[in-house]
């Protein structure tokens, strides 16, 4: 059986303020496969986010073991698991979080130039990028000049950019109005489908959870649920 | 001092004080009525107490440079009170023949021929005083240079001030402490003994019990030093003898003889002299029968040390104007970026109802507190840098005079601390109301998502703008045209092309197009040679003002176009060095961050900008005058210049040189002679006033070897040459030194003499003008015509009215006798060594003689000393940028933590952070270096092209220390970086995981 590309052994998170101890996670166990799109949900404060986090290196861990492509992200300093994120990682964000000063294009090349490709082929690579989520024609405008919908796709091409191996996503559509929020679903889908990237998705959106692979519930910093999806194009993928 | 910025400063005081107190009145009254805004404002002063530190610092700055250019003026005026109360003691006021005190600065030679008075006249005007309790000492006084000589140990000092008092009379005067601290008297003294004070104990190195060797007249008498003593009012700060009057009335061979009578008034040795005016008239009638003068010394003294310290404060307080300039956009860039930190909040506050009026209160309190402890801080801090400052002077006024030396005191008086305190309290509080005002004009909705301003009614703003702009600048530039004044002129028209800049975006020119087109055309304009701004606008006078207001609208034109530009400029940076792997993200958000705040940037380059500008313009220019005077200027064709006591003239140095067994008569080509006579003066139908000033009369050979340069020959005249010989062969000729001269253009910060010609301008030649002097003492006068005005290079040695020896004679017999020497040496003979020689063999006469290459290296290292000080001052604008790098620094870390906690996420390393954070900071740093050095070194070149076409400076060099300046921005990058690494680091180091977690 293939390596899992993800996996969480009895994750614990504590967040400890001095006055306030919150237990974020609770010795969480999760697996993903490659190619594979989960969805994360549960109620605000669940530990949904502190997972994701936890588990692509943004945060670390207080106990249990975090393993990405098979290797345990303690055992990486945090110059590795930065240029780890550089490589073989993308992120989304809910209020999408692109750098305001800078062009769609230009945001979107940033982690090539981060993981040190030369500028013109990083302009390339990102205008490529930017034609598969549909905004070639807005490479030029900076962030304060697209509608919701397109920050967000300029986000999905920024992770994509660097043929990540996994694509973090908090919250993708939270910001978005339903129409938007279905486009960016399919979109992401599609990349999923298309090019088998892999997905972790933190939502609060059951319509964005229906759309994935594997639907994580998630209670108290525990999961307390899984439940596989039987749509139609997981079960095609399942068949084959 | 008593005025500051031309105001009394009592009356300055007041009206700061008032001012300020209505201020507070007012906020004070708005606080009572809104206790919540008040409690929201220190909560938030409190809220971040490392921030509100760096604002304090920020804002203190301006008031730092007023408290530490006034309490240089308060050192400045305490140290010649200070040596005015050394010399004078407890004298107020001198009664003596008329024109025997003028006051000639030992520097500029001394006088001889003063009469005697008989003794008698003490007890006349002791009666005049009898049941007046103005008074509290009269003595009858010989006050007399004479030298001395220490034989046994091989010293001699041959300037030392005699003074001798009646022992019966001298309880209202000074008390003479001994050695050993106890009261000493006069009359304590025996035959043959002498009290030194210790720095003539010093110089000769002597003590009680030595013997020293008199020379007074035409024997040396010897004397046994009785008693090393402490005495204020010998009529010297530097070494002195003293004798009782019967004692000096022998050694003199004028017994029942006086050189004057000494009054001291009641109420100490300083606050006595306010009494002055009283004493006059009560001593007028007396003093007038008698044929004497009453002068009001001490009053007289205390005036000028004023006016000195007058002097040094408006010099540092017109050099310090940029850094004000600088430290005032620091305050309001603070709350402009205070208020953008809250536009949130602020924007929650007005959609539950908060006024606006109430936002810029609740902003103004927040100033105030903020304001309070900066004044505190910065008047506090001002005095100290002062404190540093005068040990710089001291220690170039030491390079001055080696000899002896100002001794300089460090004081401030409580006035200048209350003014710098209130006047930059006042200044802030303007300028936080200002951007208080600014802040609170938001649209609630964008402000409450944090989104950028809508933009509204920008086409109105833009006509009313534009308006303004052009029709005050045309206002002030008629006006300046019509006055005949630069400053005016280039505001005006500064204005006018800041004014188009909102009407060509009307017409559809873009905002880069128009900003660069009227920022360069400013820059442009303003750099142009000055003689073109006068084909346009007619003769323009020009001061200091013209150079402040110039500086300021270059740095506004530049910082339009620099700030317009820097995307295609940094473009061509990142497609050079974004090649570099590592450095290219980080390169591209450096320069992306600066450019998206165009505000701030903009405020920031401008700050930094204008103070490396004005450090450069400062030090490139003073450092070319600094360096262009040399021995010729100084000495005019001679090497050693010496100078007898008025007492003991040497009248034919030429005889007394081949007389003398310790020179060699050959060691010398030429001598020239001078007798200085202190008279009143002034301009025949200038319809102004006699005024006290030296005048000068040169012997043949001077007139006919002399070199000095003629900044100004009459109309009719021909070369210097021709002036010089004119004086020599046609009696009634004079020249003038350049201090009496009228100029279209005042760069001058010094006290300059009553004494003063009128109807034209040195700047543009002059007709013939003739002035008539008075010597009090003898009651003749006489007229000389001026045809000749001496170069501003020309020694202070020169200052007063030069004629020939041969037309003072004839107007004033019997009162001329050479006592200034000047000798040309032959080739390889040594100035110095010669120097020594002469004060050797003519002891007997006092003479002190220095080469003039000592007086010229002497005189630049002050001058290279004073430099750096200025630099130094200068450079405290400096701090004002780095201020500002440190606090944008701070804010962007709060501004862009999500942004970081993304980047952090997409692959940055902590180190990549901290290096976009430096480079940032580089970027402004090193465009505002580059940019200031280049306009500053332009507008030097202009003034020093400006100045070789003046009269005095036609050799003068652009001399840029290249050196000084490298060591002074490196540190001021270094600095510039270090204020960055703070916030770098911060930044570096925030989880990314943290700062994602909230919009």
């Amino acid at each position: 059986m293939e390596t899992p590309i993800l996996e969480a052994r009895s994750l614990e998170k504590t967040y400890d303020t001095g006055a306030v101890r919150v237990e974020a996670l609770r010795g969480v166990d999760l697996a993903l496969e490659r190619g594979e799109m989960v969805a994360i949900m549960g109620p605000s404060g669940c530990g949904k986010t502190t997972l994701l986090n936890c588990l692509s290196g943004l945060d670390s861990i207080d106990g249990g073991e975090a393993l990405i492509e098979g290797t345990p992200l303690s055992e990486m300093s945090d110059r590795e698991r930065t240029d780890y994120r550089a490589r073989r990682m993308g992120f989304v964000f809910q209020f999408y979080n692109l750098i305001p000063v800078l062009t769609s294009v230009e945001n979107v090349e940033l982690p090539l130039l981060v993981a040190r490709v030369r500028a013109h082929e990083a302009r390339e690579r990102a205008l490529a990028a930017l034609d598969l989520v549909g905004l070639a024609g807005r490479a030029g405008h900076v962030p304060d000049a697209l509608s919701g919908g397109e920050r967000q796709r300029v986000t999905i091409a920024r992770s994509l950019v660097n043929d990540p191996a996994i694509v973090w996503a908090d919250e993708p559509t939270g910001d978005l109005d339903s129409e938007n929020a279905a486009e960016i679903v399919a979109l992401m889908r599609r990349l999923n489908l298309e090019r088998g990237l892999t997905f972790l998705i933190v939502t609060h959106d059951i319509s964005v959870g229906r759309k994935t692979d594997r639907i994580v519930r998630m209670l108290d910093g525990e999961v307390v649920e899984e439940q596989r999806l039987e749509v139609p194009h997981v079960l095609a993928r399942h068949a084959a | 001092m008593k005025e500051v910025f031309g105001i009394p400063v009592d009356s300055l005081l007041a009206i700061l004080l008032v001012g300020l107190g209505i201020a507070l009145f007012i906020v004070g009254a708005l606080a009572l009525r809104n206790r919540i805004l008040v409690t929201l404002a220190v909560r938030s002063v409190g809220r971040r107490r490392g921030r509100s530190a760096l604002i304090v610092v920020g804002l203190m700055l301006g008031t730092t440079i007023i408290a530490a250019a006034l309490t240089t003026g308060d050192t400045m005026s305490h140290t010649i009170r200070t040596t005015a109360v050394a010399t004078l003691g407890a004298t107020d006021e001198t009664i003596a023949p008329k024109g025997a005190v003028d006051d000639i600065p030992g520097a500029l030679g001394a006088a001889s021929g003063m009469q005697w008075i008989p003794e008698g006249t003490v007890g006349q005007v002791e009666s005049a005083a009898d049941g007046s309790d103005l008074v509290d000492g009269i003595t009858g006084a010989i006050i007399e240079q004479v030298a001395l000589q220490a034989p046994s140990q091989g010293q001699t000092e041959p300037s030392v001030v005699l003074f001798a008092g009646d022992p019966a009379r001298m309880d209202g005067f000074s008390p003479i402490r001994g050695s050993g601290g106890n009261e000493l008297s006069l009359a304590d003294l025996r035959p043959g003994e002498v009290y030194l004070n210790t720095k003539a104990a010093r110089e000769l190195r002597i003590e009680a019990g030595n013997r020293v060797v008199v020379y007074a007249g035409a024997d040396p008498v010897p004397m046994r030093v009785r008693d090393v003593v402490r005495f204020d009012g010998a009529g010297t700060a530097d070494a002195s003898a003293l004798l009782s009057l019967a004692q000096a009335q022998q050694l003199f061979d004028r017994d029942g003889e006086i050189r004057a009578v000494l009054v001291s008034n009641r109420g100490g040795d300083v606050a006595g002299a306010a009494r002055s005016d009283e004493v006059v008239a009560l001593l007028e009638p007396v003093v007038g029968s008698l044929g004497l003068e009453i002068q009001t010394l001490k009053a007289d003294a205390i005036e000028d040390a004023d006016a000195a310290g007058n002097a040094f404060m408006t010099f540092f307080t017109t050099f310090g104007t940029f850094s004000i300039a600088a430290g005032i956009l620091l305050i309001f860039l603070i709350f402009v970026m205070l208020a953008s930190e809250r536009r949130g909040e602020l924007g929650i506050a007005r959609a539950v109802g908060t006024r606006r009026g109430h936002l810029v209160q609740m902003f103004t309190f927040e100033g105030v507190a903020y304001d309070f402890l900066a004044a505190l801080v910065g008047a506090v801090l001002g005095a100290l840098v002062a404190l540093g400052m005068v040990m710089v002077m001291a220690s170039a006024f030491a390079a001055a005079d080696s000899d002896e030396g100002l001794q300089i005191e460090f004081a401030v008086t409580p006035r200048s601390l209350a003014i710098a305190f209130a006047l930059g309290m006042l200044l802030t509080l303007v300028v936080v109301a200002v951007s208080a005002w600014r802040v609170s004009v938001m649209n609630v909705s964008t402000a409450i998502r944090n989104l950028p301003e809508p933009p509204t009614g920008r086409r109105r703003r833009r006509f009313v703008l534009a308006a303004v702009g052009i029709l005050a600048g045309t206002a002030l530039t008629v006006s300046g045209t019509s006055s005949g004044t630069a400053t005016p002129v280039m505001l005006g028209t500064s204005l006018v092309l800041l004014g188009l800049i909102p009407l060509l975006q009307v017409a559809g020119v873009s905002e880069r197009v128009a900003n660069t087109l009227c920022g360069g055309a400013i820059v442009v304009t303003l750099m142009l040679p000055w003689n073109l701004w006068e084909r346009v606008f007619g003769t323009l006078a020009m001061d200091f003002g013209t150079w402040i207001v110039a500086g300021l609208m270059i740095i506004v034109g530049a910082v339009l176009v620099m700030i317009h530009n820097a995307a295609a400029l940094l473009g061509l940076v990142m497609r050079t060095f974004g090649r570099i792997g590592a450095l290219a993200p980080v390169l591209r958000l450096s320069i992306a961050y600066p450019l998206s705040a165009r505000f701030r940037t903009g405020t920031t380059l401008a700050m930094f900008t204008l103070v490396v500008f004005t450090l450069v313009t400062g030090t490139a220019s003073n450092g070319s005058f600094v360096h262009a005077i040399g021995v010729e200027d100084f000495g005019g064709g001679y090497q050693v210049r010496a100078g007898t006591i008025g007492a003991a003239p040497i009248d034919d140095m030429a005889v007394a040189l081949r007389r003398s067994p310790r020179v060699n008569e050959r060691d010398f080509t030429t001598i020239g002679s001078q007798s200085v006579l202190a008279v009143e003066a002034k301009q025949v139908g200038a319809g102004r006033p006699f005024e006290s000033y030296p005048v000068r009369g040169l012997d043949a050979p001077f007139l006919e070897h002399t070199t000095f340069g003629l900044g100004d020959i009459a109309h009719g005249y021909g070369s210097e040459q021709e002036v010089w010989a004119a004086l020599r062969e046609q009696p009634g000729l004079a020249v003038v030194d350049s201090t009496v001269v009228p100029r279209r253009d005042n760069w001058n910060f010094g006290v300059l003499p009553d004494f003063q010609l009128s109807g034209f301008y040195f700047e543009e030649g002059f007709d013939p003008i003739e002035v008539q002097i008075l010597d009090k003492q003898t009651g003749l006068s006489s007229t000389v015509t001026v045809i000749g005005i001496l170069k501003d290079t020309a020694p202070l040695e020169m200052v007063g009215i030069s004629t020939s020896e041969e037309t003072l004679a004839e107007a004033f017999p019997g009162r001329i006798r050479p006592t200034i020497h000047y000798f040309g040496l032959a080739p390889g003979v040594d100035p110095e060594d010669t120097a020594a020689a002469l004060e050797a063999a003519f002891v007997a006469n006092g003479l002190e003689a220095e080469s003039i290459q000592h007086v010229v290296d002497d005189a630049t290292a002050a001058n290279l000393t004073f430099n750096r000080l200025v630099q130094g001052f200068l450079g405290l604008g400096l701090v004002v940028g780095v201020a500002a790098l440190g606090v944008i620094s701070a804010r962007a870390v709060v501004e862009r933590r999500q942004q970081i906690g993304v980047m952090r996420a997409i692959g940055f390393r902590t180190r990549m952070v901290q290096a976009a954070f430096l480079l940032e900071s580089s970027f402004i740093a090193l465009t505002s270096i580059l940019a200031g050095t280049v306009l500053g070194l332009l507008l030097a070149w202009n003034i020093i092209r400006d100045q070789q076409a003046q009269p005095s400076w036609e050799n003068l060099e652009l001399i840029v220390p290249w050196g000084n300046l490298a060591v002074i921005f490196l540190v001021v990058y270094a600095v510039a970086l270090a204020a960055t690494l703070a916030p770098a680091i911060r930044a570096s180091r925030i989880q990314p995981a943290e700062a994602l977690r909230y919009q």
